[in-house]
């Protein structure tokens, strides 16, 4: 059975119908067409598939699409304006967050989150507020450094 | 294919629950997984998130947990400062990420980890089938009690709610029972291979602490700091003279161990034999702990 749902992602209403076992992850990627999020490991370790549902930083491989029905969902696609990077994508660019990408749109909420809930995080609360998302390739050095970086300079994540 | 429902009430859940195959969903972080692979296929799954039991209250000297209420919310109550050992258990168990999500109740019925069983491509005694392959395959992570199933035991807040002598309230659309946690557990025999002593038409509405502990603690072993299970994690509580201690990791249902022989009844596997030292040095830490 199909259940109509609707899901907000990044301010825009979607109407969609999906069977119970639909995780929220293939609903956006694959019915919404929005593919930024990555799936790695379909099994809450990796933290590639992460979205903020209401806020609140999710792995989306694991929480049903029904779930998530009428709550508001940020993919990475949402915290740029258009081509326009945020600051906090634009550091870690700049500071060599980003190697291969693929765990960089997961990287990115998890960090807009930390930052939303504390501006101001020592580089061990970073450590520790991306310990849910791997990433084989930067040793976390540029990733840390980016997220103090933003923290530093202010700027709106 | 399966319907879904998130009724607002506890007694519509119960109604809902009452139809046979129907499952019910906290956060979702464990049951998603199994019915992805099809581990789990539930008729109807029944979201209780909204059913109001996600209230962590005071209840006479103690303190009552609602089975909604999150890992992240318990790890920072104030109304549990004075049970160290279960505040520990949450803050430590899986990433500040599921904590988020995951639920106390969730977390005590959560299925084994256990690599054989969660691959799709056997089905092992624990499943249904013949074989346990950890056995003959890779066992150094799993249990330390010989038997037909070997897994480990995933849940960090059971041995911590069992030393405080935590009961859980269950209800059914027949009515409430309340029982030690340590009573949700079975050992899986040929007959029956379920690791829980629930019904299928029960929830676990609150966990209930009676007056806390004079001192607790735990202490895990994991394979990371952050964001793995407990290879090994030990609960350790005194009240007055008594010692209480138990754990995760070393059995397939969480283990009361007698403070003075913590091996009693853990021979290990041959893989897996390791975890007895870890045990043990987790244990002298721990009783060092609450007896300062
Ligand atoms: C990568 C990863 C790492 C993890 N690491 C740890 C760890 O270190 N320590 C640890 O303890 N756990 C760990 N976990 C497990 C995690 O804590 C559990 O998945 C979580 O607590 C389950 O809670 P939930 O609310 O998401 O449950 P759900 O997935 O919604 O449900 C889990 C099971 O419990 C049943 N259930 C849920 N609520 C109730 C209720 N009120 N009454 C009766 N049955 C109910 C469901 O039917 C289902 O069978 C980890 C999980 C992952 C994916
Ligand atoms: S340890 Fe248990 S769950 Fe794992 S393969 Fe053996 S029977 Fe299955
Ligand atoms: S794909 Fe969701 S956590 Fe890895
Ligand atoms: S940049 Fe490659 S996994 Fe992180």
């Amino acid at each position: 059975m199909k259940h109509p749902i609707t899901l907000n992602v990044n301010g825009t209403p979607y109407s969609v119908d999906v069977a119970t076992a639909q995780s929220l992850l293939y609903a956006v990627r694959d019915q919404l067409g929005l593919t930024g999020s990555k799936e790695g490991c379909d099994d809450s370790e990796c933290g590639a598939c992460m979205m903020l549902v209401d806020g609140r930083p999710t792995n989306s491989c694991s929480y049903l699409a029904v779930q998530a029905d009428g709550a508001e969902i940020t993919t990475v696609e949402g915290l740029g304006e258009g081509d326009e990077l945020s600051p906090l994508q634009q550091v870690f660019l700049e500071e060599g967050g980003v190697q291969c990408g693929f765990c960089t749109p997961g990287m990115l909420i998890a960090a807009t989150a930390l930052l939303q809930a504390n501006p101001s995080p020592t580089a061990e609360e970073i450590r520790i507020g991306v310990s849910g998302n791997l990433c084989r390739c930067t040793g976390y050095d540029g990733i840390v450094r980016a997220v103090l970086r933003v923290s530093r300079e202010g700027a709106s994540v | 294919m399966s319907t879904f429902c998130r009724p607002t009430t506890l007694a519509d859940a119960l109604a809902a629950l009452a139809e046979p195959g129907s499952r019910v969903l906290a956060g979702g972080t464990d049951l998603s997984g199994l019915i992805d692979r099809g581990l789990a296929s539930p008729t109807t799954v029944i979201d209780v998130q909204d059913a109001g039991l996600d209230r962590i209250e005071r209840c006479g000297a103690g303190v009552r947990i609602g089975a909604t209420a999150t890992l992240a919310t318990v790890a920072v109550s104030d109304l549990l400062t004075r049970w160290t050992a279960l505040r520990e258990a949450a803050a430590a168990a899986a990433s500040p990420l599921l904590r988020n999500v995951a639920t106390v109740g969730g977390n005590l019925c959560q299925h084994t980890r256990c690599w054989y069983y969660r691959g799709v491509e056997w089905t092992c005694w624990l499943g249904g089938g013949d074989t346990c392959f950890a056995q003959i395959g890779e066992h150094e992570r799993h249990g330390l009690q010989p038997g037909d199933c070997i897994s480990a035991h995933p849940s960090d807040l059971a041995p911590a709610l069992i030393v405080s002598d935590a009961t859980v309230v269950v209800a059914s659309a027949t009515g409430i029972r309340e029982q030690p946690v340590a009573a949700l557990y079975r050992r899986p025999d040929v007959d029956d291979r379920s690791l829980l002593t629930l019904g299928p038409d029960e929830v676990i509405t609150h966990v209930v602490l009676p007056a806390p502990p004079d001192a607790s603690v735990y202490l895990r072993e994991g394979q990371r700091e952050a964001f793995s299970f407990p290879l090994v994690g030990l609960a350790v509580a005194r009240f007055g003279e008594r010692l209480v201690m138990a754990a995760a990791g070393v059995a397939n249902i969480p283990h009361l161990l007698d403070p003075d022989d913590v091996l009693h009844d853990l021979p290990g596997n041959p893989q897996s034999a390791w975890k007895r030292t870890v045990l043990a040095t987790l244990a002298s830490r721990g009783r060092t702990a609450v007896t300062m």
